[in-house]
């Protein structure tokens, strides 16, 4: 078993052992430790991983069900490399964080939790359609469970709304997939659901014409993807299920799960599309736009601080989104560093939002005022995660907006100007929540709970550092990052129109091919 | 070969039916010789076993045996009346095995164990006789007296429950509608049999397509044949009986009507209906008929599902969608010259749908404590927190009918969906899992009950040992079979291909 099965696999072994643990206390805290240890094997990948490479590295591939050519067929890439880091990153951070806010059914959360970890790990990973498929749809039923079990109260309408949205989306990407499958046999090869096949497809493409293999065949996956991110108009799900679930299921979903959408189209749609992407690049610039302005405007009314988090989510999914229709080394690069950032951000502020309801039971904006002087390392603490939030320079939001901006201009001022204003309203509604809850006359909360609210405790605060420190670490230094996946985005940028991945082993053959590629790449590519 | 031998032969294919028959009157005949006096139901069902033990035991080592020593894909017998190959060997032991399962349910069921539990189990195993009938028969007139053989009994088992009112209401109406289809059947037959001459559903086949262009009597009498399995296996607009009678029937009987007689059927259905290219003459537009037949059945089952309140409903509509998808299979299987993979892929649902749906009405059983008991869906609020592997397998059989990967759910639908694809069916697999969207609403509505909620749930019986065996047994077969889907996929696809 490689690195990458290890990863993918041992939350599921972890989930199992907690299975049949007793206590509350010995789930909580095996879940903790577990979660770490998945953590720093992860960071091997650090190791491991070859920077200066475009190709699949560490890639394992089985045979699974030949009769239609899927394999299990796990690989990673600049593009994923970061997001598998992100998502074991934030899970013992999340179990902290909902040390005591998760009071019933422990051990079914954790067990939830794992196996959520296991499918978010296994989409990113996965380098056959199918396999991404089963673990893309996985990835619904924990979270299912975590929302409708330890949400709010209307908490069984969003999980509803949730799964089935979700549903709806991917279940055309399969009839998508399974096209393709047979496409690969029909060009020349076998039966395969790799996707490395599915790039070297060539697939009939007709410009304004809607009923073309090419372009049915990206909108089934784009609006698969689009659902998850979510992209305006088919975001209303995510407000619902944002608010409705526990502190731990918001973090998970927007840190993580919201980034299938956007890798998905990373790995799925513009790659294997280019055509069809460059054609209606400009209908998703459109929407991105449209959902940057449109999240901003109805956060700015929220009167929920979870739902203001929420709404403030899709505004800046929608940047993401721009910048990879950017289509240029800009765009891309900032889409894929927006991810993170968004990652740690809105996590980070969910998990704050969290903190107080754990106070004060209540999100209520108008009912706290005053809170800077009872809670001052929280208004700390607070403020650093907005300034992320809302792009100010030296945090990490600051690198990729400016990045996605740049990219949009290069790529169509208009756009370009229209999501600039999305920075400014971005900074109205996230400083008017935090104007009306730490400083001002005391809200009626306030009142109420003077001398019980405590300031944060030293779990809370273990929780919220190494998000601090990501920040400031993202902010200043960049290219401890993006040189990771440069590489990846730049063959993307370059060679989009025939665009083909080559395996890294230690086969000789295939790192020439490999490491011609790359010195391809800086001949052509127009460098950062 | 010796002539004494060949004269065994044909006797010898049919052995599996005669040990069932006999291993069906031992139970009962006891009864009659302690002066009517009931057998313990554990004796009665260790009888039962012994005749599917011993049916599928000499299925697997004479009769395939046999098929493959003729290296031929199929054999017939009794002057082509039956025919043996690897499907109908795949399908009987399904049945078989339902069967099987079906026993140790009624076992442990108010409703039919008691007074005439003798009597239930020799009708029981008739039907199953029946249905493994169906399965083989090569000639129309089997086909018919098969269908009614197994039917018959059926009638008979549903009204033969404790359950005074609701069982005897669906025992009539399943006659009556079943007579009138077997009616239109038969009408059906006399039809194909004017204009061909012959019932051997070979010769019929391969006068098809000319008969088709010169002889409308014959397409009428085909159309008549489809009206017939059409109500079998609960095709819209033939499908309205399901519901009540599913509900009706004890829940053991109604696992045997939803999983092996639909089986049985459906392998008929395909033989008559596939080998003939019906599907490809373009007058008759055969092909739009079937393709509405099945979108309208997966849609009417799923809309019709999402607004039930009790459990054995809305596992009866779920029943009809799924109807639906495996008239899908049927329907690639016919278009193609590439027959194999939708035979393939329906088969392989058959056997899915089949453990997903056994394992449903094993949960439905657990709860029914007296032959009245209804079960509506929030009866199941909270069971999460009393039992917990109950809930568990609930769920994940939930999921699967769903389609939620990696269960075996999934895999059935994406391999039935892919030889649809294959076959340049984009329309109907679209429909298809658009129905599958639809039917997550009601699948997970139970899951709601049982773990969103913290009330108390119905009643369980958790000495029921083989029912919550067979609930817990089919989520686990489903989670790894799922998983391991490619090996019994292989397994299935041979079958169909060479004929073992």
């Amino acid at each position: 078993m490689g690195l990458l099965s290890l990863i993918v696999f041992l939350p599921l072994l972890f989930a199992v052992i907690i299975a049949l643990m007793p206590s509350d206390k010995t789930v909580r805290l095996s879940s903790l430790v577990f979660a770490t240890l998945h953590f720093v094997i992860s960071l091997g990948l650090l190791f491991k991983f070859d920077s200066s490479s475009a190709a699949i590295q560490l890639a394992e591939q089985i045979p699974w069900i030949p009769e239609i050519g899927v394999t299990y067929f796990v690989g990673i890439d600049g593009l994923s490399l970061w997001l598998v880091i992100l998502s074991t990153f934030l899970t013992p951070l999340i179990i902290l964080g909902s040390w005591e806010s998760i009071t019933k059914r422990v051990k079914f959360f954790h067990l939830n939790l794992f196996l959520l970890q296991t499918a978010m790990l296994g989409s990113f990973l996965a380098l056959d359609a199918i396999l991404f498929y089963v673990f893309f749809e996985l990835s619904l039923v924990p979270m299912y469970f975590i929302v409708g079990i330890w949400g709010g109260a209307r908490r069984i309408y969003a999980t509803m709304k949730f799964f089935i949205f979700t549903m709806a989306g991917s279940v055309l990407m399969l009839l998508g997939i399974i096209y393709l499958i047979f496409q690969v046999d029909a060009q020349g090869g076998a039966l395969s659901a790799n996707v490395l096949d599915f790039y070297r497809l060539n697939i009939p493409f007709i410009a304004n014409d809607f009923l073309n293999p090419q372009t049915l065949l990206f909108f089934a996956f784009a609006i698969a993807f689009a659902i998850k991110v979510p992209m305006f108009p088919v975001h209303t799900w995510l407000p619902d299920a944002h608010v409705e679930a526990p502190t731990a299921g918001s973090v998970v979903l927007a840190a993580v799960m919201l980034k299938m959408g956007t890798y998905g189209f990373l790995r799925f749609v513009i790659p294997m599309f280019p055509d069809a992407a460059a054609h209606w690049a400009w209908l998703f610039m459109l929407l991105g736009v449209v959902g940057i302005i449109y999240g901003a405007l109805v956060a700015m009314v929220q009167p929920d601080m979870k739902k203001l988090v929420a709404y403030s989510s899709v505004s800046h999914m929608g940047y993401v989104i721009i910048g990879l229709f950017a289509l240029n080394a800009y765009g891309v690069t900032g889409g894929v560093y927006q991810m993170l950032n968004h990652g740690i951000s809105t996590g980070g502020l969910f998990l704050l939002v969290g903190m107080i309801y754990d106070r004060t039971h209540s999100r209520e904006i108008v009912k706290y005022g005053g809170l800077a002087k009872i809670l001052p390392i929280y208004t700390i603490l607070f403020f650093i995660i907005t300034f992320s939030s809302i792009a100010v320079p030296m945090t990490n939001g600051f690198v990729g907006e400016f990045l996605i901006l740049l990219g949009t201009f290069q790529a169509n001022p208009v756009y370009g100007i229209f999501a600039a204003t999305g920075v400014v309203f971005g900074a109205v509604y996230m400083l008017w929540m935090c104007k009306k809850i730490f400083f001002g006359t005391e809200g009626e909360l306030m009142n109420q709970t003077k001398g019980v609210l405590k300031d944060l405790s030293l779990r809370e605060i273990v929780v919220m550092a190494p998000l601090v420190v990501m920040v400031f670490w993202m902010g200043l230094f960049p290219d401890h990052f993006l040189n990771w996946s440069k590489p990846s985005l730049d063959y993307l940028v370059n060679n989009r129109e025939n665009y083909e991945l080559t395996l890294k082993d230690a086969n000789q053959n295939s790192q020439t091919k490999t490491a011609l590629i790359v010195e391809k790449d800086e001949e052509e590519g127009e460098t950062l | 070969m010796d002539v004494q031998f060949n004269a065994l032969r044909e006797p010898i294919l049919i052995l599996p039916l005669i040990i069932l028959f006999i291993a069906s009157v031992i139970p009962i005949t006891l009864k009659m010789l302690r002066g009517n006096r009931e057998l313990k139901p554990f004796a009665a069902v260790i009888w039962g076993f012994f005749g599917l033990l011993g049916a599928s035991g000499t299925t697997f080592a004479v009769i395939s045996n046999m098929l493959r020593e003729s290296q031929e894909p199929f054999i017939t017998a009794f002057s082509g009346a039956i025919v043996i190959d690897g499907m109908g060997i795949w399908i009987s032991y399904l049945i078989y095995f339902l069967g099987a399962i079906t026993l140790l349910l009624s076992y442990d069921h108010i409703a039919v164990r008691g007074k005439q539990f003798s009597e239930y189990l020799f009708l029981t195993l008739n039907s199953i006789i029946g249905m493994v009938l169906v399965v083989m028969s090569n000639d129309l007139m089997i086909t018919f007296i098969a269908i009614e053989f197994m039917s018959l009994a059926l009638y008979v088992i549903i009204a033969l429950s404790r359950e005074r009112t609701l069982s005897k209401e669906a025992s009539f109406k399943y006659f009556v509608l079943g007579s009138f289809a077997s009616a239109i059947f038969l009408f059906g037959i006399s039809f194909v049999y004017g204009s061909v001459g012959s019932t051997s559903i070979p010769v019929i086949t391969s006068n098809a397509v000319d008969l088709f262009n010169s002889n409308k009597l014959f397409v009428i009498g085909l159309l008549m044949i489809v009206v017939g399995f059409a109500f079998k296996i609960s095709v819209f607009p033939f499908h309205a009986w399901t519901p009540d009678v599913y509900q009706g029937a004890a829940t053991p009987v109604t696992t045997l009507m939803s999983t092996a007689v639909k089986a049985a059927s459906f392998l008929a259905f395909l033989r008559i209906f596939t080998s003939a290219n019906f599907f490809r003459l373009e007058d008759l537009d055969f092909l739009n008929v079937m393709q509405w037949l099945a979108i309208l059945t997966m849609t009417v089952g799923n809309v019709a599902a999402l607004k039930q309140t009790n459990l054995k409903r809305m596992l009866a509509y779920s029943s009809i969608a799924h109807s639906g998808y495996m008239m899908v299979g049927i329907i690639s299987a016919g278009f193609g010259e590439n027959f194999d993979s939708g035979a393939t892929g329906l088969l392989f649902y058959i056997f899915a749908y089949s453990l997903m749906t056994v394992g449903t009405f094993a949960l439905v059983a657990l709860f029914e404590k007296k032959e009245t008991t209804i079960l509506n869906i929030d009866g199941l609020k909270g069971l999460s927190l009393k039992a917990p592997l109950v809930a568990l397998s609930f769920a994940i059989l939930l999921l699967s009918l769903a389609g939620i990967p990696p269960t075996l759910g999934f895999f059935s639908k994406f391999y039935l969906f892919s030889a649809a694809m294959d076959q340049g069916f984009i329309w109907l697999s679209l429909w298809g899992v658009i129905n599958s969207v639809i039917s997550v609403y009601y699948y997970l509505k139970p899951v709601v009950y049982m773990y969103m909620s913290e009330d108390q749930p119905n009643e369980i019986q958790t000495r029921l040992v083989f029912t919550k065996a067979t609930l817990v047994a089919s989520a686990v077969f489903i989670v790894v079979f799922g998983i391991l889907s490619a090996s019994l996929f292989r397994v299935v696809q041979k079958s169909v291909i060479t004929g073992l």
